[in-house]
């Protein structure tokens, strides 16, 4: 089974470009515009990996991944974060929200890289974290609350 | 007497005469002194025993012989008078002037008194016009007119009663004192040589005149610094005229003193030559120089001041000082005569009034003026007309106003010193509010500390330097409010030493146009961000992982790379289209563009997506002065944001505003949000509808400059209840 990836971004060729690269990679890719639609995919059906724009009409990526973070569902969710704006407060915020980042405009290559690296971290800290009542289930940490 | 030749030795006046106290320099004077001594014993002698003869032999001696002693007795009470005369010129040379303020007119009346019974006799009338007061030596000027008078009746007419006349006259610039006769007068050659000693004129018949009397009234003239001369009368009669310094100028009032203090002879002519140095240089002063007495009355009043005020000296002599002033300048006077009782000197920067009754600047210089002993008796004032250097000073200051840059120039205890228009209109205080202040309060507290410091470095090392060259400084405005500013520090000289100037820069809006650069920057490598991505991102998917791919997203990535292509390829050529206009770099081919045709082909360029209709309402036979691609092109550029962002229902008119010819596209869309309005022609303006469709970002902004270049106007209006016109306005074609 393939990982899932949602893709959070308001650039239609820009959500193009991502959707199909990591659908090349063999991925299943969920594309939303919006903060709000990209909680809401959270809340239904959490993705493996969730690619998100910073700059993003109405609530934006940031204030996206403070809101998981406070929920201990998606307190581990691998997010990586893209940003045109290169400055230092984002990138700092980025690093304390425990989330990757990406420069806009990054090659495809790279953000290949940067998801399959999310989703190896992702396994690490599931192995690590794994309570030993839910060793037979791999799936039981992620829904764990 | 100067000019007389080396006729006697100089040893007489050496040898223990009676007379040798009296240092005399001159050769002809000392033969003069000596002559009058000498023969004055044997000349007693001749004349006493001639009259003994007479008396003792009268009756012995026969009527012949009693005339031939009687001639000889003549003869010496002749040479006698002679001899007087002689000793009289030497005494009007040589001795002590009790220099005073004299009446003229009381010596004037004594002289005419004198002369009383003579005129009777002789049928002439002598009168005199009011004369003021001079500074001279009563006697002496006594003797002068005596002489004048005298000579006057002497030399008439026998065809007409004498008429001699005294009064005050202007010679040239030379206020003088003339006495005029209507005499026979003396040819024009002549007149000098009457001056010569014993120099006798024809018609002196009546032998009463030693003619001496001229040469010692000039010599007394000349002792006093004056001058004396003859000159034709208008009626052919004579004028002897005299100039008195003391009258014309002002040197010899502090002459020889009161009291007769007998004075060494060359320390005395010293003294003469100086005043008389004095009196010129005062005359001729191109600084007005008069003097006043302490009552305020005028005493003396060079040609420079005849030149400022405009009074002549004989219209300002005697008068009061506060004809020169204006009367809201009247209260000056009272200040400025008890600072001269005081002793004090005074400067003043004031109006005066001229003769015209004009107005004019002046700087005054107010001294007092002591006579010998000390006493203070009147004021010296020089007065300087500065009305072109306060025009000067106007100019500069007007200068110093317009300057675009607030000046402010700082004393040395860091208070603010002067400043300029700029200064209050950029601080919003007034200059009376600002000056004598710390310049510190035209800073944010944050900046205080280093301008002190600056300011302190700046007095050691006094070179043009920018403060804050590290950071943006910022000025504080009365209101509180900063803006941004560049300081530059020099100095000035002024009448305190050097002192440092501020020239402060309000650079709001050079910092605003700053930022709109850096923006436009920014927001050109923005808007090539999401092409780039595009292009590169899916360039290289396709390349990695193209045999993996299905062929519906092949399709869609190179439609999304052919769209971002296009996307940049809009973008730079209208940033390079923007840039060329703004430059100056582009020319406009205006013709005469008629509209329908040109409406029609951009129509059929770029028709309107199936979900849009496009109505063309422009009556054919309309034209413009445009470029006709240009003007395609704005109106393409319109016709496309409409389709992005407007309506369904697209209109393309032509509404009639006045003389100019409107080319309007309007829609039936939700109109552009009320914020953006303000912002609308500027690059990189963009709604919210522009983030789902993406335009260049600088297509209204080409529109304009576009439109602006071809002397129209483009503007946006909201259409009620619903819609989005913009409307381009163009000469009508000619």
């Amino acid at each position: 089974m393939s990982a899932t990836i949602l893709v959070v971004e308001d650039e239609a060729d820009i959500m193009l470009t991502i959707r199909l690269t990591l659908r090349a990679e063999g991925y299943e890719v969920m594309g939303v515009t919006s903060g709000e639609a990209a909680l809401e995919i959270f809340a239904d059906c959490p993705p493996d990996v969730t690619v998100l724009d910073v700059a993003l009409p109405g609530i934006d990526g940031l204030e996206v991944v403070r809101r998981l973070r406070k929920d201990a569902k998606h307190r581990n969710a691998r997010i990586i974060i893209t940003s045109a704006h290169a400055s230092g407060h984002v990138r700092l915020l980025t690093d304390a929200l425990g989330c990757e980042y990406l420069t806009k405009p990054f090659s495809t290559k790279e953000l290949a890289a940067t998801v399959a690296a999310a989703l190896s971290h992702r396994e690490d800290a599931e192995e690590t974290a794994r309570d030993p009542s839910a060793l037979n289930d791999p799936l039981s940490a992620r829904a764990a609350p | 007497m100067t000019a007389g030749p080396a006729i006697a030795p100089r040893e007489p006046a050496a040898a223990g005469n009676p007379l040798d106290d009296v240092d005399i320099a001159d050769e002809l004077a000392v033969f003069a002194k000596v002559v009058a001594h000498d023969f004055s014993g044997p000349l007693q002698s001749v004349r006493g025993f001639g009259n003994i003869l007479l008396d003792t032999l009268g009756g012995r001696i026969d009527e012949q012989e009693r005339g031939y002693l009687g001639e000889m007795v003549v003869a010496a009470e002749r040479m006698q008078a002679l001899n007087d005369s002689l000793t009289s010129w030497v005494r009007a040379r040589n001795a002590a002037l009790e220099v005073r303020e004299v009446s003229l007119d009381l010596i004037v009346a004594e002289c005419i008194e004198a002369f009383r019974s003579s005129a009777v006799e002789r049928g002439a009338v002598i009168s005199a016009s009011p004369l003021p007061a001079v500074h001279a030596d009563a006697t002496a000027i006594g003797r002068v007119l005596h002489h004048l008078v005298d000579n006057a009746l002497r030399y008439t007419r026998a065809d007409r009663s004498p008429v001699i006349h005294v009064e005050t006259a202007m010679r040239g610039t030379d206020p003088a004192f003339v006495v005029r006769d209507n005499g026979p007068g003396i040819a024009e050659g002549n007149r000098e040589r009457a001056f010569g000693l014993f120099k006798r004129l024809e018609s002196n018949r009546d032998g009463g005149s030693t003619g001496v009397g001229l040469t010692i009234s000039r010599t007394i003239i000349e002792r006093h610094g004056g001058r004396l001369w003859l000159e034709a009368a208008p009626d052919g009669g004579l004028e002897a005229i005299f100039t008195l310094p003391a009258f014309s100028g002002m040197a010899s009032g502090a002459a020889v003193g009161s009291s007769p203090v007998r004075m060494d002879e060359s320390t005395e002519r010293r003294q003469r030559q100086r005043r008389a140095a004095l009196a010129t240089i005062v005359e001729l002063s191109d600084e007005a120089i008069f003097s006043k007495d302490l009552s305020g009355h005028i005493i003396t009043w060079n040609r420079a001041a005849e030149t400022l005020y405009g009074f002549s000296a004989a219209e300002a002599e005697g008068q009061h000082i506060s004809m020169l002033m204006a009367p809201d300048r009247l209260h000056e006077l009272p200040e400025l005569m008890s600072r001269v009782r005081l002793g004090e000197r005074t400067h003043l920067e004031t109006v005066r009034l001229r003769k015209d009754g004009t107005q004019f600047d002046v700087a005054l210089t107010v001294s007092p003026i002591r006579d010998p002993q000390g006493d203070l008796v009147g004021a010296s004032v020089i007065a300087r007309d500065v009305t072109e250097r306060h025009q000067a000073e106007g100019d500069l200051r007007a200068i110093f106003d317009v300057a675009p840059d607030a000046i402010v120039v700082i004393s040395r205890d860091g208070a603010i010193h002067a400043v300029n228009s700029q200064t209050e209109n950029a601080f919003g205080y007034r200059a009376d509010e600002l000056i004598g202040q710390p310049v510190e309060m035209l800073l944010p507290e944050r900046f205080r500390a280093e301008h002190i410091a600056r300011l302190m470095a700046f007095t050691t090392d006094p070179k043009l330097r920018p403060m804050g060259t590290d950071h943006e400084l910022f000025g504080l405005r009365r209101d509180g409010v900063e803006f941004p500013v560049d300081i530059q520090v020099s100095t000035v000289p002024t009448k305190d030493g050097r002192l440092p100037v501020a020239v402060i820069r309000d650079v709001t809006e050079r910092r605003r146009l700053e930022h709109l650069r850096d923006d436009f920057v920014a927001n050109a490598a923005h808007e090539l961000r999401t092409p780039l991505t595009t292009l590169a991102g899916l360039g290289e998917t396709l390349s990695r992982s193209f045999d993996v791919m299905e062929r519906a997203d092949i399709e869609e990535a190179f439609a999304a790379m052919a769209r971002q292509g296009e996307r940049a390829r809009v973008l730079i050529a209208n940033l390079l289209d923007l840039s060329n206009i703004e430059g100056g770099r582009t020319d406009f081919a205006i013709v005469n563009v008629e509209l329908l045709p040109l409406v029609e082909r951009v129509l059929e360029a770029a028709p309107p997506p199936d979900d849009k209709a496009v109505a063309i309402a422009v009556p054919s036979g309309i034209a413009v002065r445009a470029d006709p691609d240009r003007l395609a092109q704005v109106v393409t550029n319109l016709l496309v944001n409409a389709y992005r962002y407007g309506g369904q229902q697209i209109r393309i008119h032509a509404p009639q505003e006045g003389s100019q010819v409107v080319l309007a596209v309007t829609d039936d869309g939700a109109g552009i949000e009320r914020d953006l309005v303000p912002k609308l022609f500027e690059p990189f303006t963009r709604g919210k509808a522009a983030s789902v469709v993406r335009g260049s970002g600088i297509g209204l902004a080409l529109c304009r400059r576009i439109v602006e270049g071809m002397d129209g106007q483009i503007r946006y209006e909201q259409i009620v209840p619903r819609g989005s016109s913009f409307r381009v306005s163009l000469r009508r074609a000619t």
